[in-house]
């Protein structure tokens, strides 16, 4: 179970004007997709659950605080700043083979299901692949370790639908919890039976059943009967069934912001 | 063992860098001390055999320690990259930070014996070659060690060198990541202090009771010892020779003093980084860019 509560993570010079994340309380118990625009700090929270960046309060993987975890090889993440340790992909291989406990014949048998070039992706430069070649590559990474708990960062940007399908699948055959990150709302229709969180301007609201949001609008003001209230600026909003924006049709949370300005 | 293996072979043994300032900038400077500094050397009229190979030796030393500088400079970029991975593999994969400290070490002392072995069997002709073309005649068996223990005492100084060497690089480095904007130019600093030492040793004379405490010194001074199969580490590396043409071999300081100086700093350099390590947490790569 990974369990949050009373979570601040601050980023950024406070000359420069610090960005915060709050999260009040969080539980996941199995997978839940957490949600929002660029920016809204998601990725943040990511950094912090895999132990990247230093947070206030309590963040929980299986009953360990996150800051205190040693060894606990059954959670992976994607996050591209820890795929910065090698040049080449053979050689972050190498290095995670060792350090992660990543089956090398995994890697390669999710590489062919992704149906990528894993000879000529091993040669190149972690740098040199593309942004979609880049996110699966982590991605393959991240699950050839058959991780128990996954963090799973944006596995979706810049990669083409028929991989992408391949994706979906993969996250729900992988991993038995784990949060899997997304501005993405088309692909969520594959995820109706998990939970999702809403990250806004650095706020954490849900969570709300995914099949339920897709089926939700957003709302301006304190509607009766929300399924949730959320802040965006100085504006309280709502998300009710049927009415407003329907976030089924929003494709992008990127937008979000946009239709409620 | 893969991280290990990566860092001998990806990280240094596979990259031109490395082979040029590493190999070819110290031949560069063997070639030079043997053609060029030389001149003059006939002069020594006795005990030339000893003078040619303390010669030597101070020119391996100076391949053999500098080299260490150069090659950690290239694996601390690795580290401004890592700075994402360590916390993690900390927390979520099989990283210890003594683990990855000793990976650092030992792949240095394993790519520092190698190319020094390279260097050492390409400065012997070399030298040889240099010391006859300026009228020192002497054998090839002169330039080298004077006993196998004595040579492999000095392959053992190598190694305990590029030990201190990461262990000293590796906490600058640390620390400089806390000005990330001044990371290029501290990490020269070991360089810098190496060759001011390097010099300092050369043409002057240290104190005896520095050269235990500072294993800069101490160590250049006992692969000279330890080559040259002198009984202590001499205080000055400089060949002298008095007015009659007698080579004059330097007061010394016992081996073990230095040892035990070098591991003390190495446990203590060691115990620091651990402790940042420990803690280490992200930071953008692209920070040490900065801004003018």
């Amino acid at each position: 179970m990974i369990e949050l509560s009373n979570v601040k993570v601050s980023v950024g010079d406070r000359s420069a004007g610090a960005f915060t994340v709050h999260v009040d309380k969080m539980e996941v118990k199995g997978k839940a997709v957490l949600l929002g625009p660029n920016g809204s700090g998601k990725t943040t929270l990511l950094r912090a659950m895999a132990g990247l960046i230093p947070y206030e309060g309590s963040i929980r993987i299986n009953s360990v605080e996150v800051s205190e975890a040693r060894g606990m090889t059954e959670v992976s993440s994607n996050l591209p700043e820890i795929y910065q340790i090698g040049y080449s992909v053979s050689g972050l291989l190498e290095i995670l083979e060792d350090l992660k406990g990543v089956d090398r014949d995994e890697f390669m048998e999710i590489m062919r299901r992704l149906n990528l070039n894993v000879k000529e992706i091993l040669r190149r430069p972690v740098f040199a692949l593309s942004a979609g070649q880049s996110a699966l590559v982590r991605l393959a990474l991240a699950l050839s370790s058959r991780p128990k708990v996954m963090l799973i960062d944006e596995p979706f940007e810049n990669v083409d639908p028929a991989r992408g399908s391949v994706v979906i699948s993969m996250l729900l055959e992988y991993g038995e919890e784990g949060i899997i990150v997304t501005h993405e709302l088309d692909v969520l229709r594959a995820f109706k039976a998990l939970n999702a969180y809403l990250m806004l301007e650095g706020r954490l609201y849900g969570p709300i059943g995914v099949g339920e949001l897709l089926e939700s609008g957003i709302v301006e003001g304190e509607a009766q009967g929300a399924l949730l209230t959320v802040r965006v600026g100085e504006r309280t909003y709502s998300i009710v069934k049927g009415g407003g924006v329907k976030f089924g049709e929003l494709g992008s949370l990127n937008r979000l912001y946009g239709l409620l300005g | 063992m893969g991280f290990i293996r990566y860092l001998v072979l990806r990280a240094s043994l596979a990259n031109k860098n490395v082979w040029f300032w590493g190999v070819f900038f110290s031949l560069f400077w063997i070639i030079l001390a043997a053609y060029i500094f030389t001149r003059g050397g006939g002069n020594i009229q006795y005990g030339v055999t000893d003078a040619a190979r303390q010669y030597m030796a101070d020119w391996l030393t100076f391949a053999s320690v500098y080299m260490p500088t150069g090659l950690m400079v290239g694996y601390l970029y690795m580290l401004v990259y890592s700075t994402g991975a360590i916390p993690y593999f900390i927390r979520f994969g099989r990283l210890k930070p003594l683990k990855y400290l000793a990976s650092y070490y030992i792949a240095m002392v394993a790519v520092t014996l190698i190319l020094a072995a390279i260097i050492i069997a390409m400065a012997i002709p070399i030298m040889w070659s240099g010391f006859n073309y300026n009228g020192v005649h002497v054998s090839v068996g002169s330039l080298l060690p004077t006993s196998a223990v004595d040579a492999l005492g000095f392959v053992g100084v190598i190694a305990l060198n590029a030990v201190f060497m990461s262990a000293l690089m590796f906490l600058v480095f640390l620390l400089a990541l806390r000005l990330p904007k001044h990371i290029t130019r501290i990490a020269f600093i070991p360089m810098y202090l190496f060759f001011i030492f390097y010099f300092l040793y050369m043409f002057g004379s240290i104190p005896k009771a520095a050269i235990p405490l500072v294993p800069l010194v101490g160590l250049l001074g006992l692969m000279v010892s330890t080559y040259t199969g002198y009984n202590g580490v001499p205080t000055e590396l400089a060949i002298n020779y008095n007015i009659h043409g007698y080579f004059i071999a330097p007061s010394t300081v016992p081996a073990w003093q230095v040892v035990a100086g070098t591991l003390t700093w190495i446990i203590v350099l060691t115990a620091l980084s651990v402790l940042i390590i420990s803690n280490i947490k992200y930071e953008p790569p692209e920070s040490i860019r900065g801004e003018a």
